[in-house]
């Protein structure tokens, strides 16, 4: 795949609810130790909303539609994934405004609008065991695969997020409910960090296939 | 503005809970009843029946409640704040502008807003009502309110604005832009902290200049600015902006060869050794009698110490650094405790406390910032001095000679004679130490780092180079008389520089004035040694920057005097006070401004405050006299705002004569044209004025809108730019047409390119700091007057500065 259309976004879309709904219980089950065991509920409910709206959607202008996606997770999801996520995509979707189609460098200002959004709202930086742990280096690696064809690139994009995720496991939480447990935090993969690998998981298969 | 005053404020609750929000919505209207309108946000999912938070039902509730009023929104935790922030994103900024995100308990802090807002108390009132809110609940249980929160992870201060910032600074944050930040704090009504978010440091308070350098904060690492208060916003913007700006002027980079010292300052030195004596007082170590007296003792000293390291640095950012760390609380308070708990004398108070500090910096690992540490020690020696008396550093008498210092501390390099001293050779230092700023601002050759190549001991001759860091100590005869003969060339082409009489002849036979722009007493001594024809600009904010109280008039008078004895006989330009939104006075309580160069600034400032600016003219009236003097008005715009100006100097005199106190009087009254407004004014504005001289800074600034030292607007901040090359001219015109001198005191002047546009397109007084008079000279001595003024008319029809600036290297 070349660039990805307003179909392969809700392709990728549609398999990241499905996704969520799959993987619900297990990041729950991430979430119990460490915060308010509701971040895989959430997660499903916000794009099972993201879901129903994708039938009735403008497909040609993907800024559009991530804007969309954002707002419908901003009032749905209910947790801080909701502003968080949903801020991802108002910004990517400012970035993507009236385009019909993203490239591999629409692709990644597109996330590193997003990136910035959730900084912005969330304040966290790497290593405060947040998304943003999975996000940056995502977003590192398809600066740096910015040669390669675009499923490659993504792919790469969502091996980094996953390492990413991993390397939250010793750490010890500075951000959001988990921070209240400190140290008690140290020894668990961040539920957060772990969703934002999933989405880009989802979004290099979309490409891929 | 005033309508918002009159509607009253609405209450936002954002839970998680929608039985939370409910309740507490029904306890709060049972005070207020219908008075005020409360809207609940709260719960996530199908009828909010979850526990959650949702943006966009937030947004909807501002917007129901936020009337012209506006709106006070609670939040319970975590992703309430979250959705509140993104709610604010959501909805029309206006009505964003009226809405406020605050920090307050709950419960607590909706009964107390209601209550507040029912009164019809402005937003600002009922937010602070809302924060304050836990006072009453603290006080029955008899608890500190401010006890700390939860252990391990450090709890950040409520804040009512944050912004983030990367250090531009290639120094990262050092002591001056840390001296800026804290002067610059001072003047906001707010709570400020800082921390370091990408090494995780902080956050420390803006007060303590030792803490903000603790932070060993590096270029590029991202500053978290967050403030609490009523000008929280302001301050914040303000503080981010000093972090965003780079260094102020690039400092070399030092030498790595082992066989050599670090080049400091440039320029050949060759002749006796002296070494420089520094009498160090003991600390004497018996306990203090009355820790009360002891405290008093001190207090007064750390006064004294100030206005001793005023007079030796005589303004500029390393006077303020300095004066920031006699202030500083992590310093102060340390050495107030040590008396208070164990009884110890002042002076034995004080070293222990500056001890201490210097620890601090000695654990850093940027050398930059760990050479602070002779600052702080500089600083606290002047104290020790006021408190035990004994003199400062001193050289012994003879010929001159070069310095030999370890550890060169500012106020000692701002003392040197440069007739005295032909070189200094620092054995440790480096070249960005502020001994070093001031060495070359002094045109005094140095090295440092030379601990390896002058020993403690030996030595009859030395010379060095400070551009290479070469060093030779006793040299051969053949060496020796080479370097005397370097060391007398470099000495006859500054002479030749600006040795008649402060002029540069033109190949043509035209001449061209080199004045010099003077901050203090320090500078005009380096200015008067360079030969400057006179002070073209004399700054005078040196006298009202980091004080709580405006200075008085003996006091300006006094100061006054002391520079125009510097350059008796020459004319001298004082410039009144150029204070404003973004040189922050604390005594004059200014608001904060969202654009602190289009505010309230200049003279703008002084006609807003009469009593400032009445003072400050009988203190320039009595000290000048005897002086050449003339009186320069800075951000001129009208004539209304001259002929003010000049109606205030009127009455000065007035009043001087009246009192029977001698003054100079009368008083050539001059324009400093920075503004556009001006510059294409001049012919009406030259009926209230007596001279011109073009401000190249702030008129490119305004002229090109790009703010001075915005780091991504330098192509802009270029005054060589055809359209402030158009209104040089026209002012120029005009000035001619009416008469008046007209000359240019911008950095421009120093700009060797720059300073050839300007002279041709008629330009004939530049006025610049004393270290560019030299340079300033070789660039025009060789050049005719119709060969500049032809580059100048192509620069006119240049596309942008470096098309101009091509215009004249072509002809070069």
């Amino acid at each position: 795949m070349q660039d990805l259309s307003g179909d392969a976004i809700v392709a990728w879309l549609e398999r990241a609810a499905e996704v969520m709904e799959r993987e619900k219980m297990s990041l729950t089950e991430l979430d119990a130790p460490i915060g308010d065991s509701d971040h895989g509920v959430n997660m499903a409910r916000g794009f099972k909303a993201v879901q129903d709206k994708l039938g009735g959607i403008d497909r040609g202008d993907v800024g559009a539609m991530f804007k969309a996606v954002g707002m419908t997770l901003l009032s749905t999801v209910g947790g801080a994934s909701g502003p968080l996520y949903g801020t991802l995509f108002l910004d990517a979707g400012k970035a993507a405004a009236g385009l019909a189609k993203l490239d591999l460098a629409a692709v990644t200002s597109c996330l590193e609008a997003g990136l910035a959004g959730v900084q912005r709202r969330g304040k966290a930086v790497v290593g405060d065991k947040t998304m943003v742990d999975a996000l940056v280096p995502a977003v590192k690696a398809l600066e740096a695969a910015k040669d390669a064809p675009l499923a490659e690139a993504l792919h790469r994009a969502a091996e980094a997020a996953r390492e990413g995720a991993l390397a939250t496991v010793p750490l010890v939480a500075r951000k959001g409910r988990a921070s209240y447990l400190g140290e008690r935090s140290v020894g668990h993969k961040d539920p957060g960090a772990t969703s934002s690998w999933l989405l880009l998981q989802c979004l290099a298969e979309t490409a891929g296939a | 503005m005033s309508d918002l005053v009159a509607g009253r404020v609405g209450l936002v609750l954002v839970s998680h809970s929608r039985a939370l929000a409910e309740a507490t919505e029904a306890l709060a209207r049972q005070m207020t009843g219908e008075a005020v309108a409360i809207a609940c946000a709260a719960g996530a999912g199908d009828e909010g029946a979850e526990l959650g938070t949702d943006a966009t039902a937030i947004a909807a509730a501002i917007e129901r409640v936020a009337g012209a009023g506006g709106a006070v929104v609670l939040m319970d935790l975590g992703s309430a704040i979250l959705s509140a922030e993104t709610a604010l994103e959501l909805i029309d900024p206006e009505i964003a502008e009226r809405a406020r995100l605050v920090a307050a308990p709950f419960v607590e802090g909706a009964i107390a807003a209601a209550v507040r807002a029912a009164s019809g108390a402005t937003l600002a009132e009922v937010a602070a009502e809302a924060r304050g809110a836990l006072a009453a609940k603290a006080a029955q249980l008899g608890q500190d309110e401010e006890a700390p929160a939860r252990g391990e992870a450090s709890a950040q201060p409520i804040a009512d604005a944050t912004a983030d910032a990367a250090i531009a600074d290639p120094h990262g944050l050092h002591a001056r832009p840390a001296a800026r930040l804290i002067t610059r704090a001072a003047g906001f009504d707010a709570k400020i902290t800082i921390e370091d978010v990408t090494a995780g440091k902080g956050p420390v308070t803006v007060t303590s200049l030792t803490a903000l350098a603790s932070l060993g904060a590096r270029q590029g690492h991202v500053l978290r600015i967050r403030a609490s208060g009523r000008e929280a916003s302001a301050a914040v913007l303000a503080l981010a902006a000093i972090v965003r700006e780079g260094a102020a002027a690039p400092e070399p980079a030092a030498s790595v060869a082992q066989d050599r010292a670090m080049p400091v300052s440039p320029g050949i030195a060759f002749g006796p050794l002296v070494r420089l004596v520094r009498a160090t007082p003991t600390i004497p170590e018996d306990e203090a009698a009355d820790p009360s007296l002891e405290a008093q003792r001190l207090r007064k000293a750390l006064v004294e110490a100030a206005r001793e390291i005023e007079v030796a640095l005589g303004g500029g950012e390393i006077l303020e650094a300095h004066l920031a760390l006699l202030r500083d609380p992590a310093i102060v308070d340390r050495a107030f405790a040590l008396i208070e708990r164990e009884r110890r004398n002042a002076a034995s108070a004080w070293q222990g406390a500056i001890e201490d500090a210097a620890a601090v910096f000695q654990g850093l690992e940027d050398p930059y910032l760990r050479a602070r540490e002779v600052d702080l020690r500089d600083a606290g020696s002047a104290v020790l001095r006021v408190l035990l008396g004994g003199g400062g550093a001193s050289l012994p008498e003879g010929p001159p000679a070069v310095l030999v210092a370890t550890d060169l501390a500012p106020s000692e390099a701002a003392r040197l004679d440069a007739t005295r001293v032909l070189g200094v050779i620092d054995r440790r230092g480096g070249p960005t130490s502020h001994a070093a700023i001031l060495l070359r601002a002094a045109g005094i050759p140095s090295v440092a780092g030379a601990a390896a190549l002058v020993p403690g001991t030996c030595g009859a001759l030395v010379g060095l180079d400070g551009a290479t860091g070469e060093v030779w100590v006793d040299p051969d005869p053949a060496t020796a008389s080479e370097l005397e003969r370097r060391q007398e060339a470099l000495r006859a082409s500054r002479r030749a520089s600006v040795g008649r009489g402060g002029r540069v002849k033109l190949a043509c036979g035209r001449e061209v004035e080199l004045w010099a722009n003077v901050s203090g007493l320090g500078d005009a001594r380096a200015a008067r040694a360079a030969g400057a024809f006179g002070i073209g600009l004399l700054r005078t904010e040196m006298l009202f920057l980091d004080r709580l109280q405006a200075p008085g008039e003996e006091e300006q008078a006094d100061l006054l005097a002391e520079i125009f004895a510097v350059f008796a006989g020459a004319p001298i330009v004082v410039r009144t006070l150029d204070a404003g939104g973004d040189k922050a006075l604390p005594y004059l309580d200014l608001e904060g401004e969202a654009n602190p160069y289009l505010g309230v600034r200049g003279v703008r400032l002084s006609l807003a405050r009469p009593a400032l600016l009445d003072v400050q003219l009988r203190a320039i009236l009595i000290a000048a006299r005897g002086h050449d003097v003339r009186i320069m008005v800075p951000m001129i715009a009208t004539a209304a705002e001259i002929k003010a100006a000049r109606s205030a100097l009127e009455r000065a005199h007035e009043a001087l004569d009246a009192e029977g106190k001698p003054h100079l009087w009368p008083v050539p009254v001059g324009i400093m044209v920075e503004v556009p407004a001006a510059a294409l004014t001049v012919e009406g504005l030259a009926r209230h004025s007596d001279f011109f001289s073009i401000g190249t800074n702030d008129l490119t600034q305004y002229t090109l809108a790009a703010e001075r030292g915005h780091p991504k607007l330098h192509a802009l901040a270029d005054a060589a730019h055809p359209a402030v090359l158009r209104l040089v001219r026209a002012v120029v015109h005009a000035g001619r047409a009416a008469a008046r001198p007209v000359s240019v005191c911008g950095e421009a002047a120093a700009d060797p390119i720059a300073a050839a546009l300007l002279v041709g397109l008629g330009i004939d007084k530049l006025s610049m700091g004393a270290a560019a008079l030299g340079r300033a000279h070789d660039a025009l001595s060789r050049r005719s007057f119709t060969e500049l003024s032809r580059a100048a008319e192509d620069a006119l029809e240049a596309d942008d500065a470096d098309g101009a600036r091509a215009a004249m290297s072509q002809r070069a």
